[in-house]
C-alpha cells in the first residue's frame, strides 16, 4: 500500500486517521499490525478489505488497485479474495453455526450441498464438529471466534484480515486461536494481516508493522 | 439462482421477532378482512334485497307500460300468452295506485293516512306468482271484494288493533272525481324492509278497477314467476318480442335506485377499508424499519462478506413478501370462515332483511392480492434504507 490517507470529516471535526501510510506484505506472510488505541489500525484494515475507501493513495493487491474497483467488483473481491475475522466475531445470531460458516460460499453462488460439505470440514478443522446445528448466539467467545475463522476461510481467500481477533478472549483461548491461525497460514499459504495490542500474538508474526498517529513508525521482518 | 440464502436469512430474522412479524401481518390481515367482509355483506344485502323484491313485489320479471302507465290489454289475455313460455310458472296482473286517504275510526278519534300506496291483486293468480299471501302475519290470507290486507306499519298508523276493523278508502280518479268505499280488514301483512309490503294496502283487483272507474280488465303491471330465475333475460327477450310496446324488467332493474343507494353506502365503507390498507402499509414500514435499524450491524457484516446492495434490498423485500403472505393467509382464512358462517347461518340486517350470502373464494382474491402487494411495496423503503448503510460504519454500531 502506498501513501494512503484517510480523513474522516464531519460536522465541526476532521480526523486524520491515516496520514500517508505505506508498507508491503508478501504472499503467504503472517503480518501483525501493532499500535496504540486510536492509531488507525482498524481503519487500515477496513481500507485493505474495501469496506471503507481511502481519501488518497493506492492499495494494490495482487497487482490490482482495489480502490479503483467498482461497487460490484468490490463486493466480489470481499466475497472471494478476503476473509474477515472481527474482534466481536460478528456472527449472524439468527443462523446456526453451520449456516454462518456456509454464508460466504452461498453468497458466492456455491450450491447448498457443496457449501455444507466444505463448512463441515472446516468446522472439524477448528474443532467444532459437534456444534454445527447450535445457534451462533449460544457459543462461548472462543467458539465464536473459531466459527468466524471457519467462515473467513470457506472461500479459500488469498488474504485474511483479522482485527484484534483475540481482543475479547482470555489468554489461553487467545493462544489457541493464534496457533490455529498460524497453522492455517502455513498449511494454505494464505496471507494474514492481523491487528493486535497483544505482544504475545506478535510472536507468531513473520512481519511486524507498527503504527502511531496514522503513520508507520516501524516495519520489520521477523 | 443464488438468492436462496437471502431468503433463509430473511426468514430467520423475521421469525426470531415473532411479535413484530405478527403485528405487521395482522395489520395486513385486518384490512383484508375488513374489505372482504364488507364485500360479503354488500353481496348479501343486494342478493337479499333482490330476493325479497322478487318474492314480494316484482316477481322474477315485471311487465310494464311506462309510456301509457296502463297495460291496455285484458289481463287474462296477457297472462295466457305469457304462461305459454315453458320457463314461466305463473303470471299475475296488478294495479298499483295511490289512495288519497285511508282512514280508520276508533272510539276516541279518526286515524287518517294520506297518499297510501294501494296494490290491487288477483286473489287466484297472485298466490301462484308471489309470496304476498304467505306474508300475512295476522288474520286470514285471503282477499274478497270488500276486504283488504294491510301492511304492518300502515296498520299501526291507522290505529288498528289486530287484523280487524273498518277502513274508509278515498280515491281520486283521473277525471278529478273522488270516490270512497268502506272495506274490512282481513289480514296484516309483514315483509322485510326490502320486501316493501309494510306500508301498503292490498285490495282485490276488481274492486280497485271499480274504484278507478276502469271498464276494461286492464292492469298497471304483470308479475311473472319463472322456474329458473337465472334465465330471466331469455324470457324477457321473448316477451318483448311479442309486446314491443311494453317494458320487461328484472327486480334488479326495477329496484335500481334502491340498490344503487346501498351500493354507494357500502362502497364508502370499502373506501375506509382501502384507507386501512395505508395504515397496514405504515405498520409494515414501521416494523421493517425497526428491524433494519436493529440489524444494522448484521447488515454491515453481510456487506463485508460480499453481499451486494441489491442483495440487502432483496433480503428485506423477502421479509415484506413473508409478512404479506402471512397477512394474506390469515386475512383470507378469517374472511372465508366468516363468509361461510354467514352463508350457513344467515343473519338479518336493516330490520329484517335476511342476508343472502353466497361464498365465492374468488371475491377474496382481490383484497388478498392488494394486501400482499402493499406489504411488498411497504418493504421497499426500509430495504433501500438498509442498502445505503456503509459496511465499516454499520459494523461500529451496537
Ligand atoms: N467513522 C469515523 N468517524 C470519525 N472518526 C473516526 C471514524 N472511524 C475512526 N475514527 C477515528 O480515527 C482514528 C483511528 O481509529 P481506528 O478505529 O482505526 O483506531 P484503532 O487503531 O483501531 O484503535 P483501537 O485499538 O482502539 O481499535 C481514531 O481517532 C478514531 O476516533
Ligand atoms: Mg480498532
Amino acid at each position: 500500500m502506498e501513501k494512503v490517507w484517510k480523513v474522516y470529516r464531519g460536522e465541526g471535526f476532521r480526523v486524520e486517521a491515516l496520514r500517508g501510510v505505506s508498507f508491503q506484505v508478501s504472499e503467504g506472510e503472517f503480518c501483525v499490525v501493532m499500535g496504540p488505541s486510536g492509531s488507525g489500525k482498524s481503519t487500515l484494515l477496513n481500507l485493505i478489505g474495501t469496506i471503507d475507501t481511502p481519501t488518497r493513495g493506492r492499495i494494490i493487491i495482487d497487482g490490482v488497485d482495489v480502490t479503483r474497483l467498482s461497487e460490484a467488483e468490490k463486493d466480489r473481491f470481499r466475497n472471494r479474495r478476503v476473509g474477515f475475522i472481527f474482534q466481536f466475531f460478528n456472527l449472524i445470531n439468527e443462523l446456526t453455526v453451520l449456516e454462518n460458516v456456509m454464508l460466504p460460499a452461498l453468497i458466492c453462488g456455491v450450491s447448498f450441498e457443496e457449501a455444507e460439505r466444505e463448512a463441515l470440514s472446516l468446522l472439524r478443522a477448528v474443532g467444532l464438529a459437534d456444534k454445527t446445528s447450535h445457534s451462533a448466539a449460544k457459543l462461548s467467545g472462543g467458539e465464536m471466534q473459531r466459527v468466524s475463522i471457519a467462515r473467513a476461510l470457506i472461500n479459500k481467500p488469498a488474504l485474511v484480515l483479522a482485527d484484534e481477533p483475540t481482543g475479547n478472549l482470555d489468554s489461553q483461548t487467545s493462544t489457541e486461536i493464534i496457533r490455529l491461525m498460524k497453522e492455517l497460514n502455513q498449511r494454505n499459504r494464505q496471507t494474514f494481516i492481523l491487528v493486535t495490542h497483544d505482544p504475545t500474538v506478535a510472536e507468531a508474526a513473520t512481519k511486524i508493522v507498527k503504527i502511531l498517529d496514522g503513520r508507520v513508525v516501524e516495519e520489520k521482518a521477523v | 439462482m443464488g438468492v436462496r440464502y437471502l431468503f433463509l436469512i430473511a426468514r430467520r430474522i423475521l421469525f426470531k421477532r415473532k411479535t413484530s412479524a405478527l403485528t405487521a401481518s395482522m395489520a395486513v390481515a385486518a384490512t383484508i378482512f375488513l374489505i372482504s367482509f364488507n364485500g360479503v355483506v354488500l353481496g348479501g344485502v343486494i342478493s337479499g334485497v333482490e330476493r325479497d323484491l322478487a318474492t314480494f313485489q316484482y316477481g322474477n320479471l315485471e311487465i310494464l307500460n311506462e309510456k301509457e302507465g296502463v297495460i291496455d290489454k285484458p289481463d287474462y289475455q296477457l297472462v295466457a300468452s305469457v304462461t305459454r313460455h315453458p320457463l314461466v310458472e305463473a303470471a299475475a296482473p296488478r294495479i298499483l295506485t295511490l289512495a288519497a286517504e285511508v282512514s280508520h275510526q276508533t272510539p276516541n278519534r279518526t286515524h287518517t293516512v294520506y297518499n297510501v300506496t294501494v296494490v290491487g291483486v288477483d286473489p287466484f293468480l297472485e298466490p301462484k306468482a308471489s309470496r304476498i299471501f304467505n306474508s300475512v302475519a295476522a288474520g286470514k290470507p285471503q282477499l274478497l271484494k270488500g276486504t283488504v290486507l294491510v301492511g304492518r306499519d300502515l296498520a299501526e298508523d291507522l290505529g288498528l288493533e289486530g287484523a280487524k276493523g273498518l277502513l274508509k278508502v278515498k280515491i281520486r280518479r283521473v277525471t278529478g272525481e273522488e270516490v270512497s268505499r268502506y272495506v274490512t280488514v282481513s289480514g296484516i301483512v309483514v315483509s322485510s324492509a326490502a320486501g316493501g309490503l309494510n306500508h301498503i294496502l292490498i285490495v282485490h283487483i276488481d274492486q280497485l278497477r271499480e274504484l278507478l272507474g276502469w271498464e276494461q280488465r286492464y292492469s298497471t303491471s304483470l308479475v311473472v314467476k319463472l322456474s329458473q330465475p337465472e334465465k330471466a333475460d331469455e324470457v324477457a327477450a321473448w316477451i318483448k318480442m311479442q309486446y314491443p310496446d311494453y317494458q320487461v324488467k328484472t327486480p334488479r332493474e326495477a329496484a335500481k335506485n334502491w340498490l344503487n343507494a346501498i351500493i354507494e353506502g357500502v362502497s364508502f365503507i370499502n373506501l375506509v377499508g382501502y384507507a386501512g390498507m395505508i395504515a397496514s402499509a405504515l405498520a409494515v414500514i414501521t416494523v421493517l424499519t425497526m428491524m433494519v435499524s436493529g440489524k444494522t450491524r448484521d447488515i454491515g457484516v453481510l456487506r463485508a462478506l460480499g453481499v451486494s446492495r441489491k442483495g440487502v434490498i432483496l433480503l428485506f423485500i423477502f421479509d415484506g413478501i413473508l409478512i404479506g403472505l402471512i397477512g394474506a393467509a390469515i386475512g383470507g382464512l378469517v374472511s372465508s370462515l366468516v363468509a361461510l358462517w354467514l352463508e350457513n347461518y344467515p343473519v338479518a340486517f336493516f330490520g329484517n332483511l335476511v342476508l343472502e350470502v353466497r361464498f365465492n373464494p374468488l371475491n377474496l382474491l382481490f383484497p388478498m392480492v392488494v394486501g400482499f402487494v402493499i406489504s411488498v411495496l411497504a418493504s421497499i423503503y426500509p430495504a433501500w434504507k438498509a442498502s445505503t448503510y456503509e459496511p465499516a460504519e454499520a459494523m461500529r454500531y451496537f
